[in-house]
């Protein structure tokens, strides 16, 4: 990357409309609104009358975000919310942005639950930081990333509508697995997940799926010979048997066009009913698998 | 009937050779002519590949006489930029072009396209790309103008955008309690 000079200034306004931002429609100051964080949108208002109420218009909601390091609660966050979402009477919006940390009361969840089915028909992006899971009430979500969050606790995750789901550099539960009810996926992209991996139900539009899996994940096998082990990682009769699976099961990326694995162990073990056994044996490269044929694949990553 | 063949042929071969021009020549409302790669113009821009596809692409010059010719200069220089800027398909298991986002950040390039405008020129450039249907760049310059108002002062806006404040003292202290729940930071 080419290094960065001084940041550069807009020139000063000269000639023209002298800079005035008000020869914009209003369309687009109400796009330009969306790019803020919300509370600056809705504090535009005081600028002049034009701008009186274009805020509740604005393309785009972004609440809570910009703070890396600790991110406000949903009872911080509640009040704003609320707010926002009354006064905004259902206008379109194009995104949606809501990152938000702890989960400290007891009406939290029934909070968020709320923002979602007030916002569902317009929600296509949320990033979230949290650990509640069902999208069932936002019919028209298309497009979700979870990143740094907690999903110990999750079980299921679903959405009738989703079309991309990425989660990444998240915590799955130890004991149990996620499973991921979504029919509609066209990518997905699973990354640096820690515990275990979770399962997935199936897909039959998925056209594209990454997954980057390190040393972080669980499951993994740990014995000497990978073919003929029975630790609890490869014991494949198991999984069927329970459906639940207790090995990495990718059922639902049978019909994936384009799927990318990227294993940071040493070795990616894979086998199945179908592809019996490949080995890739190099240090973070890429395995790029297409069109194949899928029916179950296990993925064990051992060291 | 010959001829009428002949004819056809030669008007034939005269469709082809147009469809094989890989530019397009775009007119500003000043009557400047700026040619633009066709991919790149039936790509970034919904309006332009409407025309192209429906064949109402003037060779002399297409007119959009909507748009002065720094902005068409600008439309024209971003296609082309964009053009020569598509990721390759090596890059396809990296994190940046596997994001489907419905706002990706700007790339380097984008930015220092738009941070080397002038205000009207940035204002003039984001309703071309609002007219011409052009998704992308309408995000880039609009992300680019909150971002100049991002983290100032109502007064300070005011004097960047050159906004006159026509509310009264009294009108203005209203406002303010009434969205008291959106000046917390206060």
């Amino acid at each position: 990357m080419p290094p960065r000079g001084p940041a550069k200034r807009a020139a000063p306004p000269v000639g023209g409309s002298g800079g005035n931002i008000e020869v914009l429609p209003d369309s687009i100051l109400e796009h330009i609104l969306g790019f803020l964080p919300s509370p600056e949108a809705v504090q535009t208002s005081v600028l002049a009358r034009r701008w009186r109420h274009l805020w509740k218009s604005a393309t785009g909601l972004s609440v809570g975000c910009g703070y890396t390091s600790f991110p406000f609660s949903v009872e911080e966050l509640r009040s704003l919310m609320n707010h926002l979402l009354i006064l905004r009477q259902g206008s379109a919006l194009e995104k949606c942005e809501l990152t938000f940390g702890a989960f400290t009361g007891q009406d939290d969840v029934s909070h968020v639950n709320l923002w979602f089915r007030q916002t569902r028909h317009e929600l296509d992006g949320v990033r979230m930081h949290s650990s509640l899971l069902n999208f069932s009430s936002c019919p028209a979500l298309e497009y979700l990333e979870i990143t740094c969050s907690d999903l110990s606790s999750v079980n299921i995750i679903v959405s009738e509508s989703l079309k991309h789901l990425n989660i990444i550099d998240s915590v799955c539960s130890s004991d149990s697995r996620i499973r991921i009810y979504a029919p509609k996926i066209v990518s997905l992209r699973l990354e640096y997940l820690r515990k275990r991996t979770p399962m997935l139900e199936k897909m039959p539009e998925l056209v594209q799926a990454f997954f980057r899996i390190d040393d972080e994940c669980s499951d993994r096998c740990n014995g000497p010979n990978y073919e003929s082990c029975d630790c609890e990682s490869c014991d494949s009769s198991d999984n069927m048997a329970d459906g639940s699976g207790s090995c990495v099961l990718l059922s639902g990326v049978s019909e994936a066009q384009n799927l990318t694995l990227i294993s940071h162990s040493e070795l990616v073990y894979l086998h199945s009913h179908i592809i019996t056994v490949m080995y890739y044996k190099s240090f973070s490269a890429a395995l790029y698998i297409s069109s194949l044929e899928f029916r179950i694949i296990y993925i064990i990553v051992a060291t | 009937m010959e001829v009428d063949k002949g004819k056809g042929e030669a008007e034939e071969t005269r469709k082809v050779a147009e469809a094989d021009r890989d530019t397009v020549t775009l007119k500003s409302s000043d009557g400047k002519l700026f040619e633009v790669s066709k991919e790149a113009a039936a790509r970034l821009s919904t309006v332009l590949a409407g025309m192209i596809a429906g064949g109402s692409i003037d060779d002399n010059g297409t007119d959009l006489k909507q748009i002065g010719s720094e902005a068409l200069e600008n439309v024209v220089d971003y296609c082309n930029k964009h053009a020569n800027s598509i990721p390759s398909a090596a890059l396809i298991s990296s994190s940046i072009s596997f994001n489907t986002a419905p706002f990706k950040e700007p790339e380097e390039w984008e930015r220092k396209f738009v941070d080397r405008l002038s205000h009207d020129a940035l204002f003039d450039l984001v309703e071309a790309a609002n007219f011409l249907g052009m998704e992308r760049l309408l995000d880039v310059t609009c992300h680019k103008i909150s971002e100049m108002m991002k983290g100032k002062s109502p007064d300070q806006i005011r004097e960047v955008f050159n906004i006159k404040n026509d509310y009264t003292k009294e009108e203005l202290e209203e406002i303010r309690q009434e969205l008291a729940w959106a000046f917390y930071d206060d």
